[in-house]
């Protein structure tokens, strides 16, 4: 037993425990709302705080400091009946920035809201020499130590133990609160003589409490004294999701589950996320002058700084502003822009990857928000039984949460960036794109035009013809190159050409295909940036069109990466074997109905009877098409200074090769590799002229002189050397 | 590792269950205490639904809602669940707070059921 000062004995636990127990003042089920009960508690804090300033006027009126003005002035809030209403709903902001649904800057524009009841209060403080009320929070504590001298006074006199002292307080402060609140809530703007009868006799009351009926009471709190919670006021539609959710975790084991779930991804820690009521009190956590909400507890990764949404209606929720704070938090990626909208240089790339694989070591839960990182290096499943991550690092395969990466290392991922560097396209069409693991697959990483998604693809699919030795030009290799190039676009990227055939490899680049090609069940044209545009963010996540215009600008150097690995040890001719793949982070999008759901499942299926491939057992992995989005403000995000780069000048495409060189790259052509009508790339889209001048070898490369930028459809001829005329992205337009 | 952090992560939460209900304590049976447990864990949770109802807006629910139903697992559902949870801004906080407050209501509405002493 202590019977010592119960202030003392709380030590630096007193900012937390001085809190009020907002039990009773509000209901938080679905909306914050002062319940009468708070609005009573707010207006007997009201009544303490005038009591007090009272108190102080009257003594400074009799020392003759205080003169009548003054008192006038005392009287005058005090009858003012809309004061406590004010500080009723102050309470209920502060409670709602507790709980989330308001910053704690918006309080704090109610507080220096000209009307704001606290301006007034602290004028009344000031004029009567009364205590500062400068928060609301400072109120609230100093009335919760006037219940704790009450509890000291009987502890002192025997009548209370200290360990029943605490929940004296509370309950004292609740009476206090309940007594004043209900003849409040009956006659408002009564005069105080009677609220203070109120006050005394609850007080009284809790006087009498004796604290083992309260431990009794809390005792008898059973299962069936449970109260449902209220239903949530959501919209029904919203209700219907919410209710179907419920039911798919039912049993108490996973629902202990999923809440620990959501601690790991949410960072939840109570008992960390401490809210500092005030001044001068150490808290561990939000204060309620902090700026916006953001400086908590985190034990998830560093603070975004300002980086918090991306500007894009709609989309914020879905993916858009939580996978751009993971991409920009280390300040490497979207180092540059084009046209105001960030994009990616393989040195930022490869330097934001290194960090993130550094984080992934030190707290492998990170790997459940950033799918990148974890496509990229966790380990490899499935058929792959080497996974080089488990084993050098001890990274647990459970962290990721989709069962699969690519099982890069940063050393791999510098290896491959270094070589599609500045020399990207030189340097991949020497064949040195791919790097073999000590796990003996080969693992690619490209960063591409957004635009030249296709063509990158089919960059990727020359090089790895090159590693095995294969000329991607010659005529005996072309049938190898498609059925690559058919996978990644048509299953990668959702693609289909209704024209032609849908199985892997086999459609055909004609005139059907880039009139009619279909994502996700739209016709959406030809086969460039657009339609990579339409199948990550213009279908699901409701990015207005302009503002895909702006994200992917026919000219911008909007990159996405693609990450490929690929198994040489599955023999030749055993058939296509791809055992699986994810689709980067948008594979919702890609697949929505895909029953697999994340990534898909590929199989021999699409493989023409008696076909044989020369590669296969591949597996090739789109890490995400990741457009760069930010803010476009541009604000600053927090953590070290970027490296100042310039802004990634568009890819150069190669020397125009001849005819042969130039191949089909970025096409699944037919399967006789004879590419004859075949424009390759799809309609264009918009022009670059500025950049971007006309191919000047048609005949070689096709694709020219596209009158309709944008539209796809006619002029879908040339393409002499079968390429796929596009270059590398800029020579948009189809030849004539 | 992965586990121990999710299991201190949750403590906090478990341990206000605990300690606001006084369960386990030897009051109750354990039996009764475990149900009561059971129980609150459930109100959390769906109080937790209804915080990711609340920031996630109809369409995320419903692209949520349709990925849980391709998850085969209950596993995989809570996985998936979670992944929605660590998009929500601030997410931690906000909800930490949100069930801490839920507590808090259910602890002092469990009361007055009871009878309480409100007086």
């Amino acid at each position: 037993m202590d019977n010592g000062e119960f202030s003392e004995a709380r030590g630096g636990q007193e900012a937390a425990e001085a809190r009020p127990n907002y039990g009773e003042l509000f209901t938080t089920r679905t909306e914050t709302v002062l319940t009468p009960v708070g609005k009573k508690w707010a207006a007997g804090l009201w009544e303490k705080i005038t009591q007090q300033a009272e108190e102080r006027a009257v003594f400074r009126v009799g020392s003759g400091e205080l003169g009548e003005a003054a008192e006038g002035q005392l009287q005058g809030l005090k009858d003012n009946p809309e004061i406590p209403q004010q500080l009723a709903e102050l309470a209920k902001r502060s409670m709602e920035a507790r709980i989330g649904r308001v910053k704690n800057q918006e309080v704090q524009e109610s507080l220096r809201a000209t009307n704001s009841p606290w301006k007034e209060v602290y004028g009344a403080a000031v004029v009567t020499g009364g205590t500062e009320p400068a928060t609301f929070a400072s109120m609230v504590i100093k009335l919760r130590k006037q219940a704790e001298k009450q509890a000291n006074r009987l502890i002192r006199s025997g009548q209370m133990e200290t360990d029943e002292v605490r929940a004296y307080v509370s309950r004292t402060e609740q009476a206090v609160a309940r007594g004043v609140g209900e003849e409040l809530g009956q006659r408002p703007g009564d005069d105080t003589r009677s609220i203070n009868q109120l006050v005394t006799s609850e007080w009284e009351e809790v006087r009498r409490l004796n604290m083992a009926e309260i431990n009794e009471r809390i005792a008898e709190v059973k299962e069936e004294n449970l109260p449902e919670p209220k239903e949530p006021t959501l919209a029904e539609s919203v209700k219907g999701y919410l209710n179907h959710l419920k039911e798919v975790v039912k049993t108490p084991a996973f629902q202990v589950k999923a809440l620990r779930a959501f601690a790991v991804v949410a960072g939840i820690a109570l008992g960390y996320a401490g809210w500092n009521w005030g001044e001068g009190h150490e808290g561990s956590g939000q204060q309620l002058d902090s700026n916006d909400g953001q400086t908590g507890f985190s034990p998830m990764g560093p603070d975004f700084g300002d980086v918090h949404s991306v500007h894009i209606e709609g989309v914020d929720r879905n993916f858009g502003g939580y996978e751009v704070g993971q991409l920009a938090h280390g300040n490497y990626m979207g180092e540059a822009t084009i046209g105001g909208v960030p994009t990616v240089s393989e040195n930022g790339f490869a330097q934001e990857a290194g960090v993130w694989f550094q984080e992934l070591k030190e707290n492998p839960a990170l790997g459940m928000d950033n799918r990148m990182a974890n496509q990229l290096f966790m380990p490899l499943h499935g058929d792959f039984n080497e996974l080089n991550l488990s084993r050098d690092f001890d990274l647990k395969d459970a962290v990721h949460p989709e069962g699969q990466g690519l099982g890069f290392t940063p050393q791999e991922i510098n290896h491959v960036i270094d070589l599609n560097g500045a020399e990207h396209t030189a340097e991949m069409n020497n064949g040195q794109a791919f790097i073999t693991g000590s796990d003996g697959l080969e693992r690619g990483l490209f960063l591409v035009n957004i635009q030249d998604a296709d063509t990158g693809v089919g960059e990727i699919t020359d090089a790895y013809l090159r590693v095995k030795g294969l000329d991607p030009n010659l005529p005996e290799n072309q049938g190898i190159r498609q059925q690559i190039f058919g996978n990644i676009l048509q299953q990668q990227l959702g693609l289909t050409a209704t024209g032609g055939e849908t199985g892997h490899g086999q459609f055909d680049l004609g005139t059907d295909f880039q009139g009619h090609v279909t994502v996700l069940g739209q016709e959406i044209g030809g086969v460039q940036h657009e339609n990579v545009a339409g199948v990550n963010f213009g279908k699901d996540a409701n990015i207005p069109n302009e503002e895909l215009e702006t994200l992917h600008n026919q000219d911008s150097d909007n990159r996405v990466v693609i990450a490929v690995v690929i198994d040489p040890k599955a023999a030749v001719d055993a058939g296509m074997k791809v055992t699986g793949y994810t689709l980067g982070n948008t594979p919702d999008t890609l697949n929505p109905n895909d029953p697999t759901g994340w990534g898909a499942r590929l199989s021999d299926e699409g493989k023409g009877a008696g076909e044989k491939v020369a590669v296969d057992g591949y597996r090739l992995i789109p890490v995400g098409f990741q457009a760069q989005i930010r803010e476009e403000t541009g604000v600053t995000i927090g953590g070290p200074e970027p490296p100042i780069v310039p802004p990634e000048p568009p890819i150069v495409p190669p020397e125009p090769p001849g005819p042969k060189e130039k191949g089909n790259r970025g096409h699944g052509n037919n399967l006789d590799g004879q590419d004859d009508d075949n424009p390759g790339k799809g309609g264009g889209g918009p022009n670059g002229e500025p950049k971007n001048p006309p191919d000047e070898d048609e005949g070689e490369n096709g694709n020219q002189g596209d009158t309709t930028p944008g539209v796809n459809g006619g002029g879908n001829g040339g393409n002499n050397g079968g390429g796929n005329g596009n270059g590398n992205g800029n020579g948009n337009g189809n030849g004539g | 590792m992965i586990s121990g952090l999710m299991d201190d992560s949750f403590s906090g939460l478990e341990a206000k269950i605990k300690e606001k209900f006084k369960l386990f304590t030897g009051v109750r049976p354990q039996e009764e205490d475990q149900k009561l447990f059971d129980r609150l864990v459930a109100m959390c949770f769906e109080e937790a639904l209804v915080f990711l109802a609340e920031n996630l807006g109809e369409e995320g629910m419903k692209n949520l809602t349709e990925e849980v139903d391709r998850q085969e697992t209950e596993e995989e559902k809570v996985k998936k669940i979670g992944e929605y949870m660590g998009r929500i801004e601030n997410g931690g906080i906000r909800l930490g707070a949100r069930l801490e407050t839920f507590l808090d209501n259910l602890l002092t509405a469990a009361m007055d059921n009871t009878g309480g002493t409100n007086g």
